[in-house]
């Protein structure tokens, strides 16, 4: 009997053990399993110089350039609709059939969203990404932003296409 | 299979089984706390390694310090509706993103939500078991600093918009926060100050601007932003976040109570030029590390040095059984094992997201667009790799013009993608 128990405590000891180790084991074999996302931007990075960047695409922020006409018409402005901007547009001899409402029906009529409707989204918002990157947004982007610069420069990245079911409210 | 080793066989199953039943008689007899212990503890690493949402939150880090601010508020864009203890830390990080990224809608938004659920009472039930849990088991609600500075950017962002009654709610709001500082520092949020006494100058309040006014010089009375010429006659306001937030490290016994670290960062000093014109350096509006350390301490403190001390003396009780000759090894255990496993640690959560300190910087420059060139130093060294340089950017002809900054390494990328030629209706290749 006695030595019975003697085994018994042995057996007891090893599962102790063994249970002591398990767990640490099974802890770090969790910590490892679970969902790791990483962030990879493979642009390198180079120092800017003082050049101004050439506008190639007009908005509010950087003005209207003269001579361009609306992004959505096969130009490069995105100026949002005013009666400034008709005016302009009519002085460049452009857009001479098209008064401030109809140009703000277009855009509607596109579902484009401008700066009339919202304002310093910077294209992130649910009707992002910008018009230039295949999106309904217009608002002109916040200045002294990268994507600010992409944007007036025309040398932006492609946002990755995103479900509808997952594009945020 | 021979019949002698098949007996043999039967007889160490038997064996076996014998042992396994008395094992488990031994383990599972009433009053045994072991399987619940063994219970509880896989229960508690596999919630920890499972732990939901951490995916995102590490991969919207990685993008937040690699200014891709975009990808971040996409990741922790994620979490952001999710009603648990973080739910206050979830938006706090899409409001970071956002409004580094210039979505300021965007940013307002998930700052408020955070803001509301700050000044609230809930959480009653999790600050309960946190009494007795681990700390981190409460509703995050941040420290005072952290609530102010959530306050003070939802200020900022209405102040760009002119909104300037919310603007001042903000303000004042983030000062409320600052009150539960320690004795002597409640008011010292200079750059709240500040702001609120601009709000009320454009309200037309100017007795009340000055009030704000004095305070801030107080705290700071060498910013030159703050003096009554650079207010009434500076008509661009840059408002320049340098470096990294305080760390939250624990302390204490066993690490049961919070201290704060000066995060790590280089950048200590910003100077700022217009078309390639000085216009000065930013200054010193507050300094967080300074607000963290002058947070006060908390009903909460005690409690948590309390657990700290039982957990401690518990271990020494169960050593000090173990290691003397005559002691009850078997309460030793008993004791040394309870103080290890007690929750005792601190709630190192933090809104790491914020920078270390902000600088303001103001300027009277004619309406244009103008390219702006940050250098941020330091000690008096340019860090090359720091320097930011912004195109077109337009400064109104009226009214005030407001621009945030932030300090980063390899921040303002000269290396611009390839150019593209989109048309309108075509899919951009």
């Amino acid at each position: 009997m006695k030595a019975e128990g003697n085994r018994q405590n042995e057996e007891g000891k090893k599962r102790s053990r063994f249970l002591f180790f398990l767990f640490p084991f099974s802890f770090f074999l969790l910590m490892g399993c679970a969902q790791q996302r990483h962030h990879a931007r493979l642009d390198l990075f180079r120092v800017k110089d003082e050049t101004p960047l050439k506008v190639v695409y007009c908005n509010d922020h950087t003005g209207h350039v003269p001579g361009s006409f609306p992004f959505v018409l096969g130009g490069t402005c995105c100026c949002t609709p005013s009666q400034e901007l008709i005016d302009a547009y009519h002085r460049d001899g452009l857009l001479l059939d098209y008064d401030l409402s109809r140009l703000i029906q277009l855009y509607e009529g596109l579902g484009i969203q401008t700066a009339r409707d919202h304002r310093d989204c910077n294209n992130q918002c649910s009707w992002g990404p910008h018009v230039l990157q295949g999106g309904k947004c217009m608002v002109p982007p916040t200045p002294g932003t990268q994507h600010y610069e992409e944007i007036i420069t025309g040398r932006f990245r492609l946002p990755k296409p995103e479900p509808e079911d997952t594009k945020r409210r | 299979m021979p019949a002698q080793e098949r007996n043999c066989r039967e007889q160490m199953f038997s064996e076996n089984e014998k042992t396994w039943a008395a094992r488990k008689a031994r383990v599972c007899r009433p009053g045994s706390l072991w399987p619940v212990a063994c219970s509880l503890i896989s229960f508690c690493l596999l919630a920890a390694g499972c732990a939901g949402g951490s995916g995102s939150r590490t991969a919207g880090r990685s993008a937040f310090w690699q200014h891709d601010y975009a990808a971040a508020q996409k990741l922790f864009a994620e979490n952001q509706d999710r009603a648990d203890r973080n739910y206050v830390l979830y938006n706090l990080e899409v409001g970071s993103a956002a409004f580094e990224g210039g979505d300021y809608h965007t940013a307002r938004i998930a700052f408020e939500r955070a803001a509301q659920v700050m000044r609230g009472y809930g959480g009653g039930t999790q600050g309960l078991v946190s009494l007795i849990a681990n700390e981190s088991a409460k509703l995050y609600k941040g420290d005072p600093y952290e609530q102010a500075m959530a306050n003070f950017y939802d200020g900022l962002i209405y102040y760009r918009w002119g909104d300037w009654g919310n603007a001042r709610a903000a303000f004042h709001q983030a000062l409320m926060s600052d009150q539960a500082s320690a004795e002597g520092h409640r008011e010292d949020f200079a750059v709240a100050q500040f702001m609120i006494g601009k709000c009320y100058l454009k309200m037309d309040e100017p007795d009340n601007a000055r009030i704000s006014f004095e305070k801030a010089r107080a705290k700071y009375p060498q910013n030159p932003y703050f003096s009554d010429d650079a207010i009434n006659n500076h008509n661009v306001l840059m408002i320049i976040g340098l470096g990294r937030a305080p760390l939250k490290v624990p302390s204490g016994l066993a690490g049961s109570t919070d201290d704060y670290e000066r995060g790590r960062y280089r950048e200590t000093a910003a100077n700022v030029f217009a078309n390639g014109k000085p216009l000065g350096q930013a200054s010193l509006a507050v300094d967080l590390l300074d607000q963290a350390l002058t947070s006060g301490r908390s009903a909460k403190d005690t409690i948590q040095t309390i657990k700290g001390g039982i957990k401690t003396g518990l271990v020494a009780a169960g050593a000090q059984q173990l290691a003397d000759g005559e002691g009850d090894k078997k309460l030793g255990s008993i004791l040394l094992l309870a103080g290890l496993l007690m929750p005792a640690g601190a709630d190192i959560r933090n809104w790491d997201l914020l920078p270390g300190e902000i600088h303001v910087l103001s300027a009277k420059l004619e309406p244009g667009s103008y390219t702006f060139r940050i250098d941020f130093l330091e000690n008096s060294t340019t860090l090359l790799d720091y320097r930011q340089v912004w195109f077109h950017v337009p400064v109104k002809a009226e009214g005030e013009t407001v621009l945030f900054f932030r300090s980063g390494r390899e921040k303002a990328n000269g290396n611009l993608p390839p150019p593209q030629s989109p048309k309108f209706g075509e899919a951009p290749m």
